[in-house]
């Protein structure tokens, strides 16, 4: 582990991951009990459409995915005027389309499909000190904004019929949620890729939800998850020669199959410990 | 009755004499490089398109509509071969549903056939190894003493479909390789300076090219070629870069910077993007073009700094 961490990229790709997971665990405990899971690819390909088109039109790709993100987002967050689709198949219907337009307007484009391509798999062996520190400020922005308006965040707002100013604010504070979402997950994709933001955003916290119901231990059981299977991953990339993207989605993998049984087993052992004698 | 047949068979024979009033012969070829040696040798006599773009990686297309249509209507089909379109030639081949230009017929040509292959893998090769061709390095045309060679195949087989314009095609041809050869010394004599210069190349590539002009290739940023790189191949390369003083880092505009990025963050080599094929950058129109370019651009990269 300490000859990893003398070489440079190594040492950045973890800088990288640690403050990936520790944010993204945190989102994820929303998106998990929010019941919005498919949320976040559905952003991050909208996130990719803007890449895309800005790269199209020759604009700056950072503010173009932020606008689109957050634009769509915003949508995103708004409550399902059609009842009869259930919003999760919204969300994987987002995906699928965003995907292919994304293909669509690579497919106009004389090159640059492999900057593309690489927002799936991501690239965080490459990640540079600039995207490092863009992070750091967004992150720490949105985690800024997500301390004072804890209260109003959470518990998650449910839409009532005790009239209209509630579920305006409700609605509102709901918006506020998807923006910070999507601002992270726009910057996230860019070093990290759809495939580990998605994985860094549920995996940790699914493993929290296994063990714990209050805000405060979901979120440090959901973060200590996240930057340990981050550190495995890239430990495991490095001593065993895999790309590093992948390998950090299979070692959140593992945990979560390791947290499980241990779940179980924990359970078993307990139950059998307070039943005396024979029934 | 009789007027008629005679004065059907009297225009039929003129339109067959007069190249002026025929059709042009409609080629459609894989790459840019071809279609420029194409129209180099052909002439007036064809009319060519290319189905990829010079910025596009050769190795993969996505089969549209247009590229099918055209292949259709086509009277001769040209590929590189050697496996670097085995991934969709053979998809629109059969969807264009033509037989003039099915493998076999005088319509299809595939330019490898008399090119002496470089890198033929010594061992049986399977997927465990990446993206190897099992024939040899199929990036041939990018040493210009094939240029010959491909511009031989190509007027065998335009002759061959246009017998009547046998001869202009052949002058067409010997001409288009004394132009040719004498620019290759002009090429050659420009790198001579920086022969044995080391570099990488992003993927293994620029074989033919290196050996031509006496570039040394010391490593790929592909392990194995169409595998992303893992951590203890990057350090491997770092150390082997530092090692063997790399300059440049080569790269095709169709791969992303990211990695060569960091590699020249770390070693210090530059990252020179350079297009393997006509159309690839903005005026490269011809073959020549194409030489004059990657010669101009290395030459430069190269005199800066050692």
């Amino acid at each position: 582990m300490l000859e990893m961490l003398s070489i440079p990229f190594m040492r950045q790709a973890v800088l990288a991951g640690l403050i990936l997971a520790a944010m993204l665990a945190y989102l994820g405990i929303h998106v998990v009990r929010r019941r919005i899971v498919f949320v976040d690819l559905a952003i991050a390909q909208l996130s990719a459409v803007g890449v895309a088109l800005a790269m199209l039109l020759d604009q700056d790709p950072i503010g173009f995915s932020l606008v689109f993100t957050m634009v769509g987002a915003a949508f995103l967050s708004l409550p399902a005027y059609e009842q009869r689709i259930p919003q999760e198949a919204i969300m994987g219907i987002v995906y699928a389309v965003a995907s292919a337009v994304s293909i669509l307007i690579i497919a106009k484009m004389p090159h640059g499909e492999a900057d593309i391509l690489n927002l799936f798999f991501g690239n965080i062996l490459a990640v540079t000190d600039g995207q490092i520190g863009l992070m750091a400020l967004t992150f720490g922005s949105v985690g800024l904004v997500h301390l004072i308006f804890a209260k109003r965040l959470m518990p998650i707002p449910v839409p009532t019929e005790s009239g209209s100013t509630f579920l305006f604010k409700a609605m509102s504070w709901n918006l506020l949620f998807y923006l910070t979402l999507a601002v992270v997950i726009a910057v996230a994709i860019r070093t990290a890729g759809v495939l580990l933001v998605f994985s860094d955003l549920i995996i940790p916290a699914a493993v929290a939800l296994l063990f714990a119901e209050r805000l405060r231990p979901l979120v440090l059981l959901s973060a200590a998850t996240g930057v340990l299977s981050n550190l495995a991953g890239l430990y495991a990339s490095y001593r065993f020669d895999f790309p590093s993207g992948p390998s950090i989605v299979a070692s959140l993998g593992v945990f979560l199959a390791l947290a499980m049984i241990g779940k179980s087993v924990a359970l078993t052992i307990f139950s059998r410990s307070d039943k005396s004698g024979p029934k | 009755m009789m007027i008629k047949a005679i004065v059907s068979v009297f225009i039929g024979g003129l339109l067959f004499v007069n190249p002026a009033w025929a059709a042009p012969l409609q080629v459609v070829t894989t790459t840019e490089d071809l279609a420029a040696i194409v129209r180099e040798v052909g002439g007036p006599f064809v009319e060519v398109e290319s189905q990829t773009r010079g910025t596009q990686d050769p190795h993969f297309l996505e089969a549209r509509p247009s590229l099918i249509l055209k292949a259709s209507r086509a009277d001769l089909f040209i590929e590189i071969g050697l496996g670097l379109e085995v991934g969709w030639t053979p998809a629109v081949l059969v969807a264009a549903r033509n037989p003039a230009i099915q493998p076999g017929a005088l319509g299809y040509l595939d330019v490898s056939r008399d090119i002496k292959p470089l890198e033929i893998p010594s061992a049986p090769v399977d997927r465990s190894q990446g993206d190897v061709h099992p024939l040899g390095n199929p990036h041939y045309w990018l040493d210009p003493e094939n240029g010959t060679i491909i511009s031989q195949e190509i007027a065998r087989s335009l002759m061959s479909l246009l017998p009547d314009q046998s001869q202009a095609i052949d002058r067409n041809q010997k001409e288009f390789v004394e132009r040719f050869n004498a620019a290759i010394v002009l090429w050659k004599t420009r790198m001579k300076p920086y022969e044995g210069a080391k570099v990488i190349t992003y993927h293994n590539s620029w074989t033919y090219f290196a050996r031509r002009f006496g570039l040394d290739v010391v490593g790929y940023v592909e392990p194995k070629p169409g595998v992303a790189p893992s951590p203890a191949h990057l350090n491997q390369l770092i150390a082997l870069m530092k090692q063997e003083k790399a300059k440049l880092i080569i790269m095709e505009p169709y791969f992303s910077r990211s990695i060569p990025d960091l590699l020249s963050r770390e070693t210090g080599a530059k990252v020179l993007v350079l297009p393997p094929s006509v159309g690839g950058a903005e005026g490269i129109k011809t073959y020549f073009d194409l030489f004059d370019y990657l010669t101009d651009q290395l030459t430069t990269a190269l005199s800066k700094g050692s």
